[in-house]
């Protein structure tokens, strides 16, 4: 049997929260047995390494098409309208001569759909993986860039949009969402045939080395540490800047937060304007992008982890990181959505007000004695590894594959 | 035992004190005239070696002594190390001419502590010194290897308890380490007690150019670390009080209010200022108004500016010329240019000095028929008092602190309503009897507070927080 995933981004070194999935439910194929390939179509600025499958498309070639559109929509145009991308995207699916396609992510439904009428030959059934309701999450970027105000023309990217993941909702054999939330709501809008959930995952904790570990020891000797991870993605700026607030004053000399990924480039650009902003650098370490060991080091000498997510659909996998970790969580409602069943663990604590979330930071922080998970607790945290999440996902598709 | 930060008047060795700096060195004179060695340890930071160092009381009067001198004169009068009974054990006296020179050198050693490199040219050039001054040269081994990890372990260790207090009120913004006072005092317990002088960048930033980056996180750790903070006014202590809420601060156990005194001057007989300086041949005795003050735009030139060339421009027979003394600091010199190229009011009406001298100063209050000051928002607003003090009736701003340092004794006004401030000038003007009528007030009841009074009140507030833990 063999699969072949589609996505708008490589996944042979996955850093982001999407490749990270993609590439762990390829994984957990391959692990069944199953020989998994995958198509990745993407612009080649934002990602250099990629698969010899893939399909990188050089900066100009998007102009034309970010002018006036999203570029996550023109994907599959940017390839079916050339000729020789089409002719080679052909060969490709021709040569893989996969079980099932699997499209993670909606935007090259529209590629393959044309490339099926035309080569009827390359039909297969189709699983929708989605990570988010697209339509969503586009209408809350689309109304922020413009302060609220949607144009014609932002209506109809929405519309396109709600259409794309309808059809793909209805033609698919088997539609995968990230939470039950996404799930009910594909189910309830469209004519889902059948559809499973599986959460976001993480992978385990790499093993640190004893010179990294060292050097984070050294770095906060002496200090209470709250960690803060995100990529760069504006919302978790956002999230952080509003919970935290314009002053950190509220924790004391010698206490940090660490800011690590991509956001630390939002958050410390911005910060710069700040009226409070040497008093905001002496509570804020910057580490900026780190290498994963860099970063479960970084985790394991917390005292406290952070999660100041506000907005954004899906699960959110910082959070399967956080409780994985069996660290003290500071974290809103909305980061716990889809971890309902771990909201009462002893290390974690919800706030949403911002002024509550800084006392409870600043808390935390001062604690003598933080609570630990109980065996039994951390046993539970397992199941948010990848590995048991997508225990039941390779049969899932083995039964597409075995129903056409 | 009470230590004395005196880093800000060490700083200001042989440079005019700013006016923070003055307020540090009343209270270390009025330290030294009224407290005991065994009372109270004068000390300061040492940015070189990284820690707290202390002075004897005989040289923290050299110190103050040297404070406004010319440098050569600072040189020559450098004054000598005394004896070690109130020294912290086995750390050297340093004399303040000697320690601003180590500290430099110092400096340069801590910087360099991990190049092997470095510290044999510095150990060089220490020994080239040494040799040229006649002293043995120092046996100890040429630094070869880089220190070893446990001499790099944080110099800043005091030996302080719970009986101690530690009093700061300079300009800890430029060298304080309150990070590690707050560490060294969850560790030892000591006291600490602070001076908050106002939290104008907070309140009207825009108004605000050229704040030192550090002065919101030495205003923030200075409220983690302070069990007390003393402000100048109660609209600082409203102010800081808000702040503390705003942004989830800790309340410091003692919040309260220390009232600054001012020097008042003996105006020479028959002194007259040089023309030099200021030409006054153009200023009838009581017969102009007195703006003194840093020209930015907080202080609101750009009104009393606007307000006489209206009346200037109307052609109001009692108008007398507006007298502005003050530095040019930032963002009034379009107001300033346009001033004086307006022919209606320049030279006749307006008269500007960046700086004049104290005598000068004094002539000018003797002789205005008021002073104005509508500034839009003060910690306290000295200029007030010290009108008042000079027994000059003062049409000041009405934002709080303005309106405590007028006492009663000033009249208040809106600083944006410049018509409102025309037209009481012109009333004022119209019946200088009424003015006269206030001065003579003011002469009779105002009294202005003493630094003698304002040091005393101030160490009787640090006294109160070793009554508060004992």
């Amino acid at each position: 049997m063999k699969t072949l995933q589609f996505s708008s981004y490589p996944i042979s070194v996955p850093q982001h929260g999407g490749q990270l999935r993609v590439a762990a439910m390829k994984k957990s194929l391959s692990d069944a047995g199953i020989e998994a390939a995958s198509i990745a179509v993407f612009d080649a600025v934002h990602y250099r390494d990629c698969l010899p499958t893939d399909f990188p498309i050089p900066d100009g070639n998007f102009a034309y098409y970010i002018k006036d559109h999203p570029w996550d929509l023109m994907l599959s145009a940017v390839i079916n309208n050339d000729p020789d991308r089409r002719a080679k995207f052909v060969e490709s699916l021709t040569e893989q001569n996969a079980d099932v396609y699997i499209f993670e992510q909606p935007w090259l439904w529209p590629l393959v759909r044309e490339v099926v009428k035309t080569n009827p030959e390359l039909k297969r059934p189709v699983v929708f993986s989605s990570q988010n309701i697209e339509f969503d999450l586009l209408r809350e970027i689309l109304r922020k860039a413009s302060g609220g105000i949607l144009t014609d023309h932002d209506n109809w990217l929405l519309e396109y949009t709600y259409q794309l993941e309808k059809e793909l909702c209805e033609k698919a054999d088997l539609v995968v969402a990230c939470t039950k939330s996404d799930l009910d709501f594909f189910s309830a809008q469209f004519k889902v045939k059948r559809g499973a959930v599986f959460p976001n995952g993480i992978n385990p904790p790499t093993v640190v080395s004893d010179g990294v570990a060292e050097q984070y020891a050294k770095r906060y000797a002496g200090q209470k540490l709250a960690g803060f991870v995100g990529s760069a993605h504006p919302p978790n700026a956002e999230g952080f800047e509003k919970l935290c607030g314009e002053n950190l004053g509220y924790l004391p000399p010698g206490d940090r937060i660490a800011v690590i990924g991509g956001v630390c480039d939002l958050i410390y650009n911005r910060s710069r304007e700040n009226l409070f902003v040497a008093l905001n650098d002496s509570r804020c370490d910057y580490l900026g992008r780190v290498s994963q060991e860099d970063l479960d080091a970084v985790l394991a000498r917390c005292d406290v982890i952070m999660l100041p997510i506000l907005t954004g659909g899906g699960s959110n996998l910082k959070t399967a990181e956080a409780l994985v970790s069996g660290k003290t969580i500071l974290s809103t409602s909305l980061a716990f959505r889809g971890y309902d069943k771990f909201r009462n663990f002893p290390t974690v604590n919800i706030a949403d007000d911002p002024r509550e979330w800084r006392a409870k930071l600043r808390d935390l922080l001062a604690a003598d004695r933080l609570p630990a998970l109980s065996a039994e607790q951390k046993e539970q945290t397992k199941s948010l590894l990848w590995e048991n999440i997508l225990r039941g996902y390779p049969k899932s598709v083995m039964e597409v594959i075995r129903g056409a | 035992m009470i230590y004395m930060d005196m880093t800000s008047c060490l700083d200001y060795i042989g440079r005019n004190p700013l006016g923070i700096v003055r307020v540090e060195m009343n209270f270390v004179q009025w330290a030294l005239r009224n407290k005991k060695a065994s009372e109270i340890t004068f000390c300061y930071y040492d940015r070189g070696l990284g820690r707290i160092s202390y002075l004897a009381f005989s040289d923290a009067q050299g110190v103050l002594n040297q404070i406004g001198r010319p440098a050569g004169a600072v040189a020559a009068a450098a004054v000598q190390p005394s004896s070690p009974s109130v020294q912290e054990p086995g750390v050297p006296s340093h004399s303040a001419f000697r320690a601003l020179a180590k500290r430099g050198y110092c400096g340069l050693r801590a910087t360099f502590r991990n190049c092997p490199r470095m510290q044999r040219v510095l150990f060089r050039a220490e020994c080239f010194f040494k040799r040229l001054r006649g002293e043995s040269v120092n046996s100890a081994p040429m630094p070869l290897e880089p220190p070893q990890a446990e001499s790099l372990a944080d110099p800043f260790v005091v030996n302080w308890t719970t009986d101690d207090i530690f009093v700061t009120v300079g300009l800890i913004w430029d060298y304080l380490p309150l990070e590690k006072i707050y560490a060294r005092k969850a560790e030892q317990g000591f006291k600490v007690v602070g001076m908050i002088y106002d939290l104008v960048p907070y309140k009207v930033p825009e108004y605000c150019l050229g704040v030192p980056p550090s002065f919101f996180k030495s205003v923030v750790d200075l409220i983690w670390c302070a069990d007390e903070i003393l402000t100048i006014s109660k609209l600082t202590k409203q102010d800081v009080e808000e702040f503390v809420s705003k942004y989830q601060l800790p309340h410091p156990t003692i919040v309260d209010v220390s009232y600054l005194g001012m020097d008042v001057g003996v105006l020479q007989d028959g002194y007259v200022p040089d023309r030099a300086e200021l030409d006054v041949s153009m200023l009838r005795p009581g017969k102009f108004v007195l703006q003194v003050g840093t020209m930015e735009p907080r202080k609101n030139h750009a009104l009393t500016l606007t307000a006489w060339r209206l009346m200037a421009k109307e052609g109001f027979p009692e108008l007398m010329p507006l007298v502005v003394v003050g530095a040019q600091a930032w963002g009034v010199g379009d107001v300033l240019e346009m001033a004086k190229r307006d022919r209606c009011l320049s030279p006749k009406y307006f008269v500007h000095s960046n700086r004049v001298s104290d005598q000068t100063l004094l002539w000018l209050y003797k002789n205005c028929f008021m002073t104005v000051y509508p500034s839009f928002y003060e910690g306290w607003g000295l200029p007030i008092s010290e009108s008042l003090v000079h027994g000059k009736f003062c049409l000041t701003g009405d934002n709080g602190a303005l309106v405590e340092a007028g006492a009663g004794y000033a009249e208040h006004l809106s600083p944006f309503d410049v018509m409102g401030w025309a037209r009481r000038l012109k009333e004022l003007m119209q019946h200088p009897e009424e003015v006269e009528s206030k001065n003579a007030r003011i002469r009779a009841e105002y009294k202005g507070l003493s630094w003698a009074a304002s040091s005393a009140a101030f160490f009787g507030l640090v006294d109160q927080l070793q009554e508060v833990r004992s």
